[in-house]
């Protein structure tokens, strides 16, 4: 479970059901490719989310159980809650549009 | 997840389902993951990994493989009984595809773990020859031991592709064109394909399972379909004859064909002119199936014209004598540069002999290449950035002891030394110099090729 005081800060549950994303990170710690997919996600969400999104990071080593129940594989997994639509994403995310274009993001909602 | 609903999983989840496993296959193949999440522990990927680490993430990886396996098979019995409900022809297209996906899966799976398996073995094994205690020497050989037996785990993996039991049966081509068609018709049809079938008179039985046939004609198919997507005129053509006493069958399309870049790597594992969709184990797959009984298959067509990939197989029946002699395997010789002029012109000056030229661009390519698959000879480049010619020699011969290697330099003096001693430690190696001409380079393949025989 993401600790807080972390770069992302869980959102309380009554307003996270309400956003229209609802955004899943699982990482390992900070191994390499989980910090970048922290950071990359961070960026994606600032830039086109904001105010739209919830973050939730878990870490895996604190509690993979989340990470069975939401059949995730491999760390880092991002899964996306976009209304009832489920969108997975591995790998650092270092890829931006496609994270862009697995979100749907990338014509709408331009950079501001 | 899969079992909130204990209905019959629908259409839509199904193809979600597939979607997360791509995901999954293609970031493990990118080698952006830190960890690989099993049902009771979690194993981290490091490339420094110690050996406990790669014990713990291949058994890992195996388990994950059978759970999957499990999975998928219960999921395939719920989607038999929800799939009553949609046309029979969709039910079997979806089905076959399945199944690729799963098979898919696991040699992904296998192969990323083969790799930093290798370098392990092969770290182990130099310092096995390094050891001066015999109590460390003795340590060293136990996780030998080890290694090798996680090895022989992922090669069992990788053959989850295709069943250990080689079964050579008969398989009566235009009743498998027929079947094959009886799958895949309805879609074509739905997709403005026209198929033209034509199928010689009193063609023998070929001597290959027909399961297996119908594996590779499917793919083929699959792929020419998805070559006439964007054409105007979106066509079909199977042609099945005798020829060279063996059974041919031409699969040809209309589309925009293959270009030479593409041509040399099509039968690569994991390369895919379908990014997002395409697994890239389609075609090498399928040619996996047709040698395995003494077949081959070949692109023949050149740049211009549409694709047609020729499946050549033996006769059913034959004398089985001759027939093995036939179905001796083609030679195979790896070309490894970091040059691409340099690999094409061994490609150029092989190409037309009857010898399967495989390239590799780095030396950490190449031994990715010998640890997969077997070579004859391999012409190796010294000088090349990674991994230079003689360390990708001394891996290489942890893999295979006896594959003939020519080490290829412009640069003999420079590395005199270096040379001297790797041949003093039995590395085994000839050198040749730079530039070779094409008729070198074949006088050279046929003296080492024929003496092997």
């Amino acid at each position: 479970m993401a600790r807080r005081g972390e770069a992302v800060k869980v959102k309380e549950k009554s307003q996270t059901a309400a956003m229209p994303y609802r955004l899943q990170l699982f990482v390992v710690g900070a191994e390499p490719n989980s910090r970048r997919a922290r950071e990359n996600l961070l960026q994606i969400s600032e830039g086109y989310l904001k105010g739209r999104c919830a973050i939730e990071v878990v870490n895996v080593l604190h509690d993979y159980q989340r990470a069975l129940d939401n059949g995730v594989l491999v760390a880092p997994t991002l899964i996306a809650h976009i209304g009832d639509r489920r969108v997975v994403v591995a790998g650092s995310l270092s890829d931006a549009e496609a994270v862009l274009a697995a979100l749907q993001l990338d014509q709408q909602d331009p950079k501001p | 997840m899969i079992d909130q609903k204990t209905a019959k999983p629908s259409y839509e989840e199904l193809q979600q389902r597939l979607a997360e496993a791509e995901e999954v296959i293609r970031v493990l193949r990118s080698g952006e993951i830190d960890a690989i999440i099993g049902e009771r522990d979690i194993a981290l990927v490091r490339l420094r990994a110690t050996e406990e680490a790669l014990r713990k993430l291949t058994t890992e990886l195996e388990e994950r493989v059978r759970e999957r396996t499990v999975q998928l098979e219960e999921t395939n019995t719920r989607l038999a009984r929800a799939m009553d409900e949609l046309r029979a022809a969709q039910v079997r297209l979806i089905e076959s595809e399945r199944l690729t996906t799963l098979a898919t899966l696991a040699a992904a799976v296998a192969h990323e773990v083969n790799n930093p398996l290798m370098g392990v073995q092969n770290a182990v094994s130099y310092a096995r020859r390094r050891a001066h205690e015999d109590e460390v020497r003795e340590a060293l050989a136990d996780a030998d031991e080890g290694l090798q037996r996680m090895a022989d785990i992922v090669r069992n993996l990788l053959g989850f592709v295709r069943p250990a039991e080689r079964r050579t049966v008969r398989a009566e081509v235009p009743v498998v064109v027929d079947r094959t068609l009886g799958f895949l018709g309805a879609d074509l049809q739905a997709r403005g394909v026209a198929v033209v079938v034509e199928m010689a008179s009193s063609l023998p039985a070929a001597a290959i399972d027909p399961g297996r046939l119908q594996q590779v004609l499917t793919n083929l198919l699959t792929n020419a379909r998805d070559a006439v997507a964007g054409s105007a005129e979106k066509r079909l053509l199977i042609r099945a004859e005798q020829a060279d006493g063996r059974v041919r069958i031409e699969v040809q399309d209309s589309g925009p064909g293959v270009s030479a870049e593409i041509r040399e790597r099509i039968f690569d594992p994991f390369f895919s002119t379908k990014p997002g969709q395409g697994t890239g184990l389609g075609l090498p797959v399928s040619r996996s199936l047709v040698e395995d009984c003494g077949g081959r298959l070949t692109l023949e067509s050149g740049p211009g014209e549409g694709a047609r990939f020729v499946v050549a197989l033996p006769v059913f029946g034959e004398k089985s004598e001759p027939a093995r002699e036939m179905r001796a395997p083609r030679k195979r010789i790896l070309v490894v540069d970091d040059d691409r002029q340099a690999r094409m012109a061994f490609v150029y000056a092989l190409k037309e002999m009857d010898y399967a030229v495989e390239t590799a661009a780095s030396g950490l390519e190449a031994i990715e290449k010998i640890g997969r698959e077997k070579f004859d000879l391999v012409f190796l480049d010294l000088k090349m950035p990674g991994l230079d010619g003689l360390e990708t020699l001394r891996r290489l011969r942890v893999i295979d002891k006896d594959v003939r290697v020519y080490i290829v330099t412009a640069y003999h003096e420079t590395f005199a030394q270096r040379l001297k001693e790797a041949s003093a430690h039995g590395l085994g190696f000839e050198v040749v110099d730079k530039p070779l001409n094409e008729e070198r380079i074949r006088q050279i393949t046929h003296g080492v090729l024929k003496e092997s025989q």
